[in-house]
């Protein structure tokens, strides 16, 4: 018979509440920044943030706001704008949201979250996390008529290799004096350097959080955690990223030195791979109800905020911007898998198969048979999509997680 | 001591009814508009053919997607845990279960107790089910029950390409349009519903023996296809569309005896 423990009400960490207020004051400062005329580029994952930042160009992440778009369940409506205009369902949703945006409602129409984003004065670009990107990035550029750069990298299998690295440091060396020629800034190495130690002070925060979800029971489950990564993508080497990462990991520690979990009676602990269903975070939750949480994601883990080793600097700056789960080759993903799961005493890994995301779709099957048999872990696999709602189907995604975890309490009993 | 599984699924309902010598008696009904209703009425029926009231059963367990609708039963399992434990049951040698249903197919395997292993099923296109055969029989007007039996006769499957059971519909009115022979493109339709779901099977890792159910299992060209696809050949359980009410009964078997804190008596 199903068993229902009674379930925590709100947050498990009392800081995440703190994220919302975080993103506001980034899409708000984003705002200020543009309306003082102040440089303003778009970029999208893995782009080298912290030179923005110690450059006075605001970062504006539009993949970021099309995934708040996603949370507040508005993601739809623009991607069918994009479609009106001939882009096809089978395009990325984030590009979708944003083409919506940009070619349909206009970036600054007052009905968009945060009153709109704010336009762009150059767009940087990277092939690491996808190709579509720059495809997406070229119909922007062509509609603002703007300058575009790209940083290419190549896949890594750790560890990098001295011309993987000298090949992104090369583009990064052309892309500083490209950025203070466009948008009339100087790069001054001390504040570049100041700005690295600030991010790599959030990483190791960060990391030090996550660590604490190897802990049975765990602190905090994925819902609140993929609300609170967002600073870590889009705001390293601000010091407010600091100060709220630091909150939220000396409350997940305390939880833990006090035994304390995000569930009373904690009986399955779940990995997560792929980037969440933005309207639909309520799915990790979900689980919650049959004493299980997810407690582990490539995702928050791999993605976004890599540590850096300071005494080389620019060796650690390319580093980490190559050292990330989606330029990884498949033996570095089942490498990492393997150890992560026993560290964190996973009993089970979801693999999101996301529609938008190929690059971090492909491979799935030979990490969970590689999984099934080195630890005889199991997985489950579940279509969907990481912003567009249209492809996630409610009725039989939640049979096949209901029977998963059936299948696994039946292991552990 | 009585005990009923309700298998509440998208096109019927299906009822097993377990008595101490086995299973005692079964309904299938279509669900029509579904609901609580159309549950009780499946189950009343299923009593009546084990002569029996409905006071008589001791426990109740209910899978299918109806199953959080209903208030009676006092436990509810996914259909696949329920497939797994009726299979079992039946066929205790299968590791893998094929189970194509009203609206969506299943790859499941075993270990050797009845255990679910990995499991794999179609997410939201209702093309390799039995809706599909439903929609495709009424097109080609013939009665669901002959359907595996015509399309046997045919030497060559006409290709039915689209993966939407709408458009397929539209391309098999096509292919009569054009003449094709209807028994050809009766074999083209399980043809197709094969395509579809090998992969998803597959991808569990088929251990043999392979079983198939669900109410699909009753059309031997499907099954015969699938066996050809997967290399293997299929075992049938005498009724396959009822698994998942038998397993059903079952875990509502195991629930009052491990009460009773008995031995689980999952086999045999």
């Amino acid at each position: 018979m199903t068993t229902t423990a009674p379930k925590k009400k709100g947050r498990a960490l009392n800081s995440s509440y703190e994220a919302a207020i975080v993103l506001k004051e980034y899409w708000e400062g984003a705002a200020r920044h543009r309306a003082e005329g102040r440089p303003v580029a778009w970029v999208s994952g893995n782009v080298p943030i912290e030179l923005f930042w110690a450059l006075g160009i605001y970062p504006v992440y539009p993949e970021n706001y099309s995934a708040v778009c996603a949370s507040i369940q508005r993601a739809q409506e623009l991607c069918e704008e994009a479609e009106e205009r001939g882009y096809s369902i089978d395009l990325c949703s984030y590009s979708r949201v944003n083409l919506g945006i940009v070619l349909g409602k206009g970036v600054d129409h007052p009905d968009l979250p945060y009153g709109g984003l704010p336009r762009p004065d150059m767009l940087v670009t990277t092939r690491i996390p996808c190709l579509p990107q720059v495809k997406w990035w070229e119909v922007v550029r062509e509609f603002f008529d703007i300058p575009m750069f790209v940083v290419d990298a190549t896949m890594v299998d750790l560890p990098i290799r001295e011309s993987q690295r000298q090949h992104y440091l090369g583009q990064i060396r052309e892309l500083i004096p490209c950025l203070e020629k466009k948008l009339g800034v100087r790069f001054q190495e001390d504040t570049f350097l100041e700005t690295l130690k600030l991010s790599d002070r959030a990483a190791e925060i960060w990391l030090e959080l996550l660590d604490l979800r190897t802990a049975v029971p765990s602190p905090v489950g994925s819902r609140e955690m993929c609300g609170n990564v967002f600073p870590l993508v889009a705001m390293l080497g601000n010091p407010r990223t600091i100060e709220f990462f630091t909150h939220l990991r000396d409350e997940a520690k305390q939880c833990v030195q006090e035994g304390k979990g995000a569930l009373e009676n904690e009986r399955i602990r779940l990995g997560w791979d792929n980037i969440p269903m933005w309207y639909n975070l309520k799915f990790f939750s979900d689980v919650e109800d049959r004493n299980a949480i997810f407690t582990y994601e490539t995702y928050l883990r791999y993605v976004w905020g890599g540590r850096m080793d300071l005494n080389d600097p620019w060796t650690a700056f390319a580093d980490k911007h190559l050292d990330v789960w989606l330029n990884y080759s498949i033996n570095q993903r089942v490498r990492t898998l393997l150890h992560d799961i026993v560290k964190f005493k996973l009993d089970g890994l979801v693999f999101h198969q996301n529609r938008s995301c190929k690059r971090f779709s492909m491979g799935q099957r030979d990490l969970a048979q590689v999984i099934q048999e080195n630890l005889g872990v199991s997985s489950l696999f579940i279509e969907s999509d990481m912003a567009d709602p249209r492809a996630y189907a409610e009725a039989p995604t939640r049979v096949k997680m209901e029977a998963f975890l059936e299948m696994l309490e039946g292991k552990k009993s | 001591m009585y005990y009923a599984g309700i298998d509440a699924g998208s096109n019927t309902i299906k009822t097993v009814i377990l008595g101490e010598e086995g299973i005692a008696s079964y309904h299938v009904i279509k669900t029509g508009l579904g609901g609580e209703e159309q549950a009780a009425r499946c189950l009343e029926e299923a009593c009546a053919k084990a002569r029996i009231g409905r006071e008589e059963i001791a426990c109740i367990y209910c899978t299918g997607y109806g199953r959080e609708y209903l208030n009676f039963p006092q436990g509810r399992k996914s259909e696949i845990i329920c497939h797994g434990v009726g299979v079992h049951w039946i066929l205790p040698e299968v590791r893998t279960i094929v189970d194509i249903g009203g609206q969506d197919s299943k790859g499941i395997r075993l270990n050797e107790r009845g255990e679910v292993e990995n499991f794999n099923m179609n997410d939201k296109c209702a093309a390799g089910t039995g809706r599909f055969l439903e929609t495709m029989a009424t097109a080609l007007q013939v009665p669901l029950e002959e359907f595996g039996a015509c399309a046997l006769r045919a030497t060559e499957p006409v290709r039915v390409s689209s993966t939407c059971t709408v458009f397929a519909e539209t391309e098999v009115i096509s292919h009569i349009a054009r003449g094709k022979k209807r028994d050809e493109i009766l074999l083209g339709v399980c043809q197709s519903i094969v395509d579809r779901i090998a992969a998803m099977v597959r991808s569990i890792g088929v251990k043999p023996p392979v079983a198939m159910t669900g109410g699909v299992a009753k059309n031997p060209a499907v099954v015969k296809l699938m066996g050809d696809r997967l290399g293997l050949p299929l075992l049938l359980p005498p009724e396959p569309q009822i698994t998942g009410a038998l397993g059903a009964a079952l875990m509502a078997r195991q629930d009052i005896l491990s009460r009773q804190n008995s031995q689980p008596a999952l086999s045999g």
